[in-house]
C-alpha cells in the first residue's frame, strides 16, 4: 500500500472539512479523488503531505507514518499543485533545476533528469522562457515538470487541468498515463468526471468531506440502479403524452420530458432501446435524433447525493 | 544543497525588478533629488569674491594715514583679500566707476569717511560693516591716547592682536553639517526597505502563504535550511544595494560622509540585517495578503524615516528631545545615529553602542522568526 488514510478528521473551526475519511492507494495505480469544489480533495492531499494539522486519524505513506520531518519519505513524493507554483524570476530550465535540486544533489544526474522532464512535458523549445511569457497550457506543463523531474515513486496531481484548453488537457492526461506506465503511483484529484473516468484505475468520490463511494469505474457504476440513458427526439406528437405509457414499459426506471425530447433511464443490465423503438413505431410517432448512453460517474454521484457533480 | 538554493534565490532576487526598485532605484532617485536640492551641501565654509572698493582722499583734510593701509590688509581668509582698493583722483572718477559697476562703493575720506553706494547688497554690507568697526576702534584708541597717552602702546598692541573672548569649539572629527542628516536618514531608509526582501522570503517559505512555499515544504529540505539560504541571499542583495547607494553618494554626488570606510560598511551591514529581519517578522506575524504586509512595511519605513529626519532634520531633533529613548528604540534613528557617530565623534563608544543594538535587535528578531518557522504544520492553507 502506497498511501493509507484511516479515520481522518480535519476541521476548520466549526466546518468539518474531512469527516472520518478512509483511503487506500495501491502500488502502481492511478487513484482518482473525484468531488465537487469544496468537497475536501485538496485538504485530503495537504493532510497526506503533512502540510496541514489533523484533528484525528492516521496517515501512512510507503508503509510509514507520515510526519512533517519524514524527509526520507518526501524524497519519493512529487506534487503538482492546483495553483501554478513556480519562481517567476527563473526561466523554465532554471525552475525545473531548482525544484529537482531540492531532491537530487548529484549535478550530472540532475541535469539528465531535468532534460528528461523538459522533453516529457514538451517544453524543449521554451527552455529559456520565463513563466510570464508562457501560455496557460505551457505554464501548467512547467508546473508538472517541476513536480515530477526527480522521478518520484508517488506523484500527486491536484487538479492539474484547471483552466487548460482541451488540447493541452489531453497532453497532460496522456503524460500522466505515461508516468504511471513508467512505474509511478499517481493520485489524481479533479472535479472533471470525464478525466477521472478516462485515466483512473480506482476512484474515490468525495462530498462534503465524506467518502461516498470507492472502487473501480465498473464497481462504482454497479452501485446504482440505472443501466442506459436513452434520449428520443419527437418530430410528431407531444412527448408529454408519452411519459405515462413509456414509464409503464418493463425495465424503464424513469422518464423525463425536456422540450421536444424524452429522457428515459432503464434498469441496470437491461437493454430497453429495442422495446422503446418498437413501441414508438407501433404508435406511429415520428422521431428525429435517438441515442443511448451508458451511466457516468455523474449518475453515480447524482444517485448517491441527489445532486449532479456539475451543479455543486 | 544549501548553496544551490542560495544561488537560485540570489538570481531570482537580482532579477526581481519590483523589489529592486524599492531597495535600489528609489533611494538612488531620492539621493539625486537631495543632491539637486542642496547644491554645495558639504561645503562648511562660504567663500566670497574680493570686494572692489574705491577711495577718494581729500587733500585738504588731514586724513587717516592708516585707513587705506587697513583696507588693503583686510583678509577674508588666509590667502584671499577682503577688498581690492582703487584710489581715485576725484569724486567724479569714483562716481563713474560706481555707475559702471567697476566698484561696489567708494569712500570719500575727509576728517571722517563717507560711504557712497549705488544700491544695497552683500558687498555693500561688508564695506559698511568694515568701516563701522574701524571707526569704533579708531575712536577708542584716540580717546585713550588723549586721556592716558602712556597706555597707547599697550592699547595698540591689544588691537593688533585679535582677541576673542568667546570661541565656539567642536570636539568632533568633522564640522557639524545638518544637511548630512538627510543622507544618513536616506541610508537608514534603504536599510529599512530591506524589509521588502525579508517579507518576500518568508512568503517563499511559509506553506500557508504561497503555493511556491507549499511546494518547497513538501520537499525533503528542512525549513530552517530554506530560511537560512534565502535570508543569506537577500542580505547580500540588500547590502549590495546599500553599497551602491553609498558609492553613488560619495563618487557621483560628492557627499563627504567621512573617511572611516570600514566602520561605515559595518554600520550599513548591521542596518541591512535590522531591516530584513524586521520585514521577515512582519511577513511571518501579520495575517493577511502580501499587499497588506507591503503596505505595513512601506508605512513603517516612511514613518521611521520621517522621525529620523529624512524629510525635515528638525523632526529628528524634536522626536529625540521629546522621547530620548527613541534615539535607540526607533530603527531609523538608530541607524542614522550610528552613522553620525562615525562621522562626528572621535571616540567609538557611540558607534559600538549603535552596532551592538542593531545586531542585538536583529538577533532577537531572527530568534523569534526561528521559533515561528519551526512550526511545520498549518491549521489552514
Amino acid at each position: 500500500m502506497v498511501v493509507k488514510v484511516s479515520n481522518l478528521v480535519k476541521r476548520y473551526g466549526d466546518l468539518i472539512a474531512l469527516d472520518h475519511l478512509d483511503l487506500e492507494v495501491r502500488d502502481g495505480e492511478i487513484f482518482g479523488l473525484l468531488g465537487p469544489n469544496g468537497s475536501g480533495k485538496t485538504t485530503a492531499i495537504n493532510c497526506i503531505l503533512s502540510l496541514l494539522s489533523i484533528d484525528k486519524g492516521d496517515i501512512e505513506v510507503f508503509g510509514e507514518k507520515m510526519t512533517p520531518s519524514s524527509y526520507h519519505l518526501k524524497r519519493d513524493i512529487g506534487i503538482v499543485m492546483q495553483n501554478v507554483a513556480v519562481v517567476e524570476e527563473l526561466n523554465v530550465l532554471e525552475n525545473i533545476d531548482f525544484f529537482c535540486g531540492l531532491y537530487v544533489n548529484d549535478r550530472e544526474e540532475r541535469k539528465k533528469l531535468v532534460d528528461e522532464a523538459i522533453e516529457f512535458v514538451g517544453l524543449t523549445e521554451f527552455k529559456k522562457f520565463y513563466p510570464k511569457k508562457l501560455s496557460g497550457g505551457l505554464l501548467r506543463r512547467l508546473n508538472i515538470a517541476c513536480g515530477i523531474a526527480h522521478k518520484p515513486k508517488l506523484i500527486i496531481l491536484d487538479e492539474p487541468t484547471v483552466a487548460v484548453d482541451p488540447q493541452s488537457r489531453n497532453n497532460i492526461l496522456e503524460g500522466i498515463v505515461r508516468l504511471n506506465q513508467a512505474g509511478a503511483t499517481v493520485i489524481y484529484t479533479s472535479h472533471y468526471m470525464e478525466e477521472v473516468e478516462q485515466i483512473c484505475s480506482r476512484i474515490c468520490i468525495l462530498d462534503k468531506g465524506k467518502m461516498i463511494a470507492q472502487g473501480t469505474k465498473e464497481e462504482l457504476k454497479g452501485m446504482i440502479r440505472i443501466g442506459e440513458k436513452i434520449t428520443v427526439e419527437f418530430l410528431s406528437g407531444r412527448p408529454e403524452d408519452a411519459v405515462d405509457w413509456m414509464g409503464a414499459m418493463p425495465h424503464v426506471a424513469s422518464v423525463e420530458c425536456k422540450e421536444n425530447r424524452l429522457l428515459i433511464k432503464t434498469e441496470v443490465g437491461k437493454n430497453g432501446l429495442e422495446g422503446i423503438l418498437s413501441e414508438l413505431k407501433k404508435r406511429d410517432i415520428q422521431t428525429g435524433l435517438i441515442y443511448c448512453e451508458l451511466p457516468t460517474l455523474n449518475d453515480v454521484f447524482l444517485e448517491i447525493t441527489g445532486k449532479e457533480l456539475r451543479d455543486v | 544543497m544549501f548553496w544551490r538554493i542560495f544561488r537560485y534565490r540570489l538570481i531570482s532576487n537580482i532579477r526581481d525588478v519590483g523589489t529592486l526598485f524599492w531597495t535600489l532605484v528609489f533611494p538612488l532617485c531620492l539621493a539625486t533629488f537631495f543632491g539637486l536640492v542642496f547644491p554645495n551641501i558639504t561645503s562648511s565654509t562660504i567663500t566670497f569674491e574680493t570686494v572692489n572698493i574705491g577711495v577718494y582722499e581729500a587733500v585738504d583734510y588731514p586724513g587717516d594715514p592708516y585707513l587705506i593701509e587697513n583696507l588693503k590688509a583686510a583678509k577674508q581668509s588666509e590667502n584671499v583679500d577682503l577688498f581690492h582698493v582703487t584710489q581715485y583722483e576725484s569724486i567724479d572718477e569714483a562716481e563713474d566707476a560706481l555707475q559702471n559697476k567697476e566698484i561696489s562703493g567708494y569712500a570719500v575720506i575727509t576728517d571722517q569717511a563717507v560711504l557712497h553706494f549705488s544700491g544695497s547688497g552683500f558687498n555693500q554690507t561688508i564695506i559698511k560693516s568694515f568701516f563701522d568697526q574701524y571707526t569704533q576702534v579708531r575712536s577708542a584708541i584716540v580717546d585713550i591716547a588723549s586721556e592716558n597717552p602712556g597706555a597707547i602702546s599697550e592699547v595698540a598692541s591689544l588691537f593688533e592682536e585679535e582677541v576673542e573672548y568667546t570661541k565656539s569649539t567642536f570636539a568632533g572629527r568633522d564640522k557639524p553639517d545638518s544637511i548630512l542628516i538627510y543622507f544618513y536618514s536616506l541610508i537608514a531608509m534603504t536599510c529599512l526597505y530591506g524589509g521588502f526582501q525579508g517579507q518576500k522570503e518568508i512568503m517563499h517559505i511559509q506553506a500557508n502563504q504561497s503555493s511556491l512555499a507549499a511546494r518547497q515544504n513538501i520537499s525533503p529540505v528542512p525549513k530552517l535550511k530554506l530560511f537560512g539560504s534565502s535570508i543569506l541571499s537577500v542580505t547580500l542583495v540588500q547590502y549590495l544595494s546599500i553599497l551602491i547607494l553609498i558609492a553613488y553618494l560619495v563618487f557621483v554626488l560628492r557627499i563627504n560622509i567621512g573617511d572611516r570606510i570600514g566602520m561605515i560598511l559595518a554600520a550599513a551591514f548591521a542596518g541591512c540585517c535590522l531591516g530584513i529581519s524586521f520585514g521577515a517578522l512582519v511577513g511571518a506575524v501579520v495575517k493577511g495578503g502580501e499587499g497588506i504586509k507591503v503596505a505595513i512595511i512601506i508605512s513603517f519605513s516612511m514613518i521611521l524615516s520621517l522621525m529620523s529626519g529624512m524629510m525635515q532634520a528638525s523632526i529628528k531633533i524634536a522626536v529625540e528631545k521629546a522621547v530620548p529613548a527613541f534615539k535607540y528604540a526607533l530603527p531609523g534613528n538608530l541607524i542614522a545615529n550610528t552613522f553620525y557617530a562615525i562621522y562626528y565623534f572621535n571616540d567609538n563608544e557611540r558607534f559600538y553602542f549603535g552596532m551592538a543594538l542593531m545586531i542585538g535587535i536583529s538577533i532577537v528578531l531572527y530568534a523569534i522568526l526561528t521559533l515561528i518557522l519551526r512550526r511545520q504544520r498549518y491549521a489552514s492553507i
